[in-house]
């Protein structure tokens, strides 16, 4: 190592302190870096297991192909692995479903079981043809009941037109002309009967295996390829530089032209010339085909996926982020050390250094302090992203049932990517730094005191410092003034912190107070609607709510009442504008709410339930909005919206929406409440609520809403999912959604309150930097200070006032930029729901404190370093 | 044989009214092997001079030969190389490395030109300045006088064309002032070496081979002795 180098280590060495906080500070950074890029190419990769999760690791699918052209298929340098199902033929089962009437019996090979998408929900794989797997939407969709160790024969055959033309999977049940579900054009051939062994449950089967028109149940049972004979589905996977032809290999596989059959899928607009010729080629093809475009895209070509592309853009701006917070930290760190070294290049310089071997030493230390904090960061930064998504897969478990989950990957690509940015931005950090010091010229060296240029003007300190704070006042004073632009550097950094945290921690607030309007608009835990067919079924959903857990409920069913005549209140009609027309229809939901919550109802307005045949209880109080446009505002007030009194009759017709069957309705109002049952309470339009006799004698309907109390949701929904099994209906449980909301944005919390504090860090570790530097370099003026006579007690005081001058000046700036900056996110996010805007307050008292403990810490720490120097010592050391 | 040749060097600081003439058209050469003292008072210019001499800070007018080259023809880099191997420069208050020791600092300036020395040429240095016994101490160890002979060695390690001067003695004892004004003689008697000194001593100025008297940027005397 030459001598200059050598000088470089020496003095990294002297300075540990710094040397260690800078490589934190660079360590910092580049596994924030790697830490999002780690996290983007673990989302990407979990995105692309997914897929392939749910429709198998194939990227594309040739049916029926004679298995002499499966052979020259294995055989290509282009191609993966291959999988084989076989088609078996079809039975008719017993279906509810008219246009699924089957079973499409499959045999799968050892492999293909294991890479389509055969997804066990109960029991085992098969392992010989006797055994067979059936699907879960037999018997959700098809109705035929089979169950795992059920023994059933099948009389499977081949599936034919009228004209005796065979059909498969990718074929629709076909009917008899145009009216469809009548008679069927299609039927089962050539039979034979045979018996198998139900030994598992699948979920249905991805698309490319039974696609959703198709016309069979996919049954599976095992073959093994050296028995297979005559056509096969073949699904193939591409080696990695295959798949990037995936498109333009299956042209040639199909015997048609790959260049319009490329474009097309590659999502380029064609003519309409273009798409006739291509439509033509695809007619010809030899095979039929399917892809799964969507992890071809996601394993080439990644951001072709618009959501992907968004990310992509997010994980740049962040990035980009990163990189200028912390060139604009870490820079400062080099300044520094330059410009504590500034003797000692002019006297190098004098000797004879070259500017550029001065600007060599400098990206030397650059280079140095990178080879520590870079290969740390990248570690650090993995370790951070790893973590993340353990957590991450805690908080959203919930939230996607679909069994998406993040997986952790370690990439190349996010090394890369780390270090290539951590190079950029220690050398940008550098760059300037460099220059500066090859700049110094040999004199400045012979002049003692180059570095420090004072100008008296700027110098002057109002009079009041002093008058306040004494000489040890004005001294701190004149030091900010003097190393402004030191100062600037620490002001700015904690700046940028204090407005990022006030900013973020207001928009994390918003969010959850957001979730929490949300949980308190509904007075329910489970709400369930449904739309029932029979009186069976209404029973069945009736009596969920006698199930344990339910404290109370309400039925609700409604309809509408068209009357004639304007009875809209005149504030209402006034304050939206309306000109009502005294003979249009206007419209009135009536309801019922079960006769036991109808009771409780009445009982709360002090009427009495038995008296209230053809009686109801008027609730039209509702927050009207209206929407100004000239000022961009949305008003809104609470007020009724008809005029309807108490004793008044509303006469019109409801309508039944199926039937279009009009019945009379005809209700006395016999009170007008602001209060609504139970479980309407977020219900916003006006309703006349009756008993359930009374509404059955003037409305028909088939739908319902059933609105629970209870306090263990998750196994009230249990017992309802069994109690309502095979129906159909709607269950929207809110607390989980409050549940999935809550982990939504503590894990976006996490993510934003992760990022602050990465980044306030890189702050410190700059802060630290400037703080202990500049005590350092005022290390004779301090020793002058005290050989005059400057007491212990004089001096703490001036350098806490010191403290309390950056610490004000930086909080200055920083919370009202924060304080803008929170409204901004405000505006755009919840100031259409009309909730006052909230002061961050908390946050901004933590930053406050945050701002002068940090300060007065790191005040601290050096004051307690220069405590002990010498003074005589320091003085006489200057000279050397 | 002319090593140094100074013609019509004039350097002007500030501009209009603030306008101090520092130096104003000096002239002068120098012989290979000469020892001339440049004396004069505070402000007189003779540190300006001796910058310009040493090609650390650029005339206003006028040109510098060394080794019959015109020093200011070359860019910074070039004259930064010109100097670490033709120039040895030593200052008042030694400006040495203080995290370097004794060997290190004046090995310095071959290092920066990827050279090194033998061991012998730097002992028979070492001893020369009577620093052999303190090879590895750092500048914070060492007397005035020794660290003094130390930028001393630093400046001659490279065989320098010429050594510049800059008040050498101006921060030591009489004693010490003495030893190394002895080791410059030494060396310039002994090794023949070409030695442009600043001194405001009368007493230390005589034992050059001539006197260069500067007054308000001129050369009012000059004195052979």
């Amino acid at each position: 190592m030459s001598l200059l180098n050598k000088l470089t280590v020496k003095n990294l060495k002297l300075n540990k302190k710094r040397t260690i906080v800078t490589i934190v500070g660079i360590m910092l950074s580049v596994a924030l870096i790697t830490a999002v890029a780690s996290v983007y190419a673990s989302g990407l990769q979990s995105l692309i297991n997914y897929e392939m999760n749910e429709k198998g690791a194939s990227h594309v699918v040739f049916y029926n192909m004679p298995l002499a052209e499966v052979k020259t298929l294995e055989n290509n340098r282009s191609v993966d692995t291959i999988n084989l199902t076989e088609n078996l033929g079809y039975a008719s089962v017993d279906s509810k479903n008219k246009d699924k009437p089957y079973i499409c019996l499959k045999g799968f090979t050892k492999g293909s079981l294991e890479n389509l998408s055969v997804k066990l929900v109960d029991g085992r794989l098969p392992e010989n043809d006797t055994e067979i797997l059936i699907p879960t939407h037999l018997k959700t969709n098809g109705r035929v009941t089979l169950a795992v160790g059920d023994e059933v024969t099948f009389d499977v055959g081949k599936r034919v037109t009228v004209e005796g033309v065979e059909l498969n999977q990718q074929d629709p049940f076909q009917w008899q002309g145009a009216d469809e579900g009548e008679t069927p054009a299609e039927h089962i051939a050539e039979t034979v009967s045979r018996t198998y062994t139900v030994v598992g449950l699948i979920e249905r089967p991805a698309t490319n295996i039974e696609p959703y028109f198709a016309s069979g149940y996919t049954v599976i049972t095992r073959v093994d390829e050296s028995e297979m004979s005559g056509n096969a589905d073949v699904y193939v996977r591409f080696t990695k530089s295959g798949v990037k032809n995936a498109y333009k290999f299956t042209a040639n596989m199909l015997g048609i032209d790959d260049k319009l059959f490329t474009r097309v899928y590659r999502g380029e607009t064609l003519t309409d010339e273009e798409l006739l010729r291509l439509s033509d080629e695809v007619g010809k093809a030899k095979y039929n085909f399917d892809f799964n475009s969507h992890l071809i895209t996601l394993e080439t070509d990644p951001l072709g996926i618009s959501a992907v592309t968004t990310l992509a853009y997010a994980v740049m701006i962040v990035i980009a982020i990163i990189v200028v917070t912390s060139v604009f930290c870490i820079k400062n760190s080099f300044d520094i050390s330059i410009t504590e070294k500034i003797r000692q290049y002019g006297m190098l310089r004098s000797i004879g250094a070259t500017k550029k071997q001065i600007r060599k030493n400098v990206f030397f230390e650059a280079t140095l302090l990178g080879a520590f904090g870079v290969p740390l960061g990248i570690v650090l930064g993995f370790l951070a992203s790893y973590i993340l998504i353990i957590v991450s897969n805690l908080l959203i478990a919930d939230s996607f049932a679909l069994g998406f989950s993040l997986s952790f990957v370690f990439s190349w690509t996010a090394v890369l990517a780390a270090v290539l940015l951590g190079i950029v931005t220690i050398y940008f950090s550098a760059f300037r730094s460099a220059v500066k010091a090859a700049k110094v010229t040999p004199l400045d060296s012979v002049r003692n005191s180059a570095n420090i240029q004072v100008k008296s003007k700027k110098l002057s300190s109002p009079k009041i410092i002093k008058r306040l704070f004494g000489m040890g006042g004005e001294i701190s004073y004149k030091n900010l003034k003097r190393n402004r632009s030191k100062y600037r550097t620490t002001v700015i950094s904690i700046v940028v912190s204090v407005v990022v945290f006030i900013s973020l921690s207001a928009f994390m607030s918003m969010a959850f107070d957001e979730v929490d309007r949300e949980i308190e608009r509904t007075d329910y835990n489970i709400s369930v609607s449904a739309t029932y067919a029979d009186s069976e079924e209404y029973q069945k959903l009736l009596d969920t709510v006698s199930l344990d857990y339910v404290q109370d409920f309400s039925v609700v069913r409604t309809a509408e009442i068209e009357f004639i005549g304007n009875h809209y209140n005149k504030e209402y009609s006034d304050w939206i504008q309306l000109m009502p027309d005294e003979n249009g229809p206007q419209y009135i939901s009536v309801a019922s709410v079960g006769d036991k919550q109808f009771a409780k109802y009445c009982a709360s307005l002090g009427l009495d339930p038995i008296k209230m045949e053809n009686k109801a209880i008027l609730c039209d109080y509702t927050t009207v909005k209206k929407y100004d446009e000239s000022s961009n505002k949305t008003d809104k007030k609470y007020m009724r919206v008809f005029d309807f009194k108490n004793k008044d009759t509303v006469i019109g017709l409801t309508e039944n929406a199926l039937t279009e069957n009009k019945i009379n309705a005809q209700v006395e109002i016999a009170a007008v409440s602001e209060n609504k049952p139970f479980g309407l309470k977020n219900w916003s339009s006006p309703f006349l609520f009756v008993s359930d006799e009374t509404f059955n004698g003037m409305a028909e309907t088939t739908y319902v809403n059933i609105y629970y109390k209870t306090d263990n949701s998750d196994k009230l929904q249990d017992e309802i999912e069994v109690q309502l099994n095979e129906m159909n209906y709607n269950l929207n449980n809110i607390d989980e959604r409050f549940r999935q909301m809550n982990n939504l944005y503590t894990l976006i919390g996490i993510f934003l309150y992760g990022f602050i504090i990465v980044i306030s860090l890189i702050g410190v570790t700059n802060i630290f930097n400037t703080i202990t530097t500049n005590m350092e370099l005022r290390k004779p003026e301090f020793a002058m200070l005290r050989s005059v006579g400057m007491t212990n007690r004089e001096f703490n005081r001036m350098i806490r006032l010191e403290s309390l001058f950056m610490g004000t000046r930086a909080l200055v700036f920083g919370i009202p930029i924060g304080i803008l900056l929170s409204y901004a996110i405000y505006h755009f996010l919840t100031e259409e729901s009309g909730d006052p805007y909230k002061l961050p307050a908390l946050a901004i008292l933590i930053a406050v404190a945050a701002v002068f403990v940090l300060i007065s810490l790191i005040m601290a720490y050096s004051m307690g370093k220069i405590k002990k120097q010498n003074t005589i010592e320091t003085i006489r050391n200057e000279n050397i | 044989m002319e090593i140094l040749r100074v013609e019509n060097l004039t350097k002007i600081y500030g501009k209009d009214a603030a306008q101090v003439v520092a130096l104003d058209h000096v002239s002068f050469s120098v012989e290979k092997g000469e020892f001339v003292a440049i004396v004069g008072e505070s402000g007189s210019g003779k540190s300006t001079l001796l910058h310009l001499i040493g090609g650390v800070d650029r005339p206003t007018d006028g040109k510098v030969f060394i080794d019959g080259k015109d020093i200011f023809s070359f860019d910074d880099d070039k004259l930064a190389i010109f100097r670490r191997r033709q120039v040895g420069l030593i200052y008042q208050f030694y400006n040495l490395i203080p995290i370097l020791n004794v060997e290190e600092n004046i090995m310095l300036p071959l290092s920066l030109d990827n050279r090194t020395v033998d061991k012998e040429t730097l002992d028979n240095l070492l001893k020369m300045l009577g620093l052999d016994n303190r090879r590895t101490h750092l500048p914070n160890e060492l007397s005035g006088g020794q660290q003094q002979r130390t930028s001393i060695g630093r400046a001659l390690v490279t065989n320098p064309t010429l050594i510049l001067a800059d008040e050498p003695t101006g921060n030591l004892d009489s004693k010490s002032s003495d030893e190394i004004v002895a080791l410059l003689k030494k060396s310039n008697k002994e090794l023949g070496q070409t030695i442009i000194m600043i001194t405001h001593n009368p007493e230390i100025a005589k034992i050059a081979d001539r006197v260069i008297k500067i007054e308000d940027g001129r050369i009012a005397r000059e004195v052979s002795l």
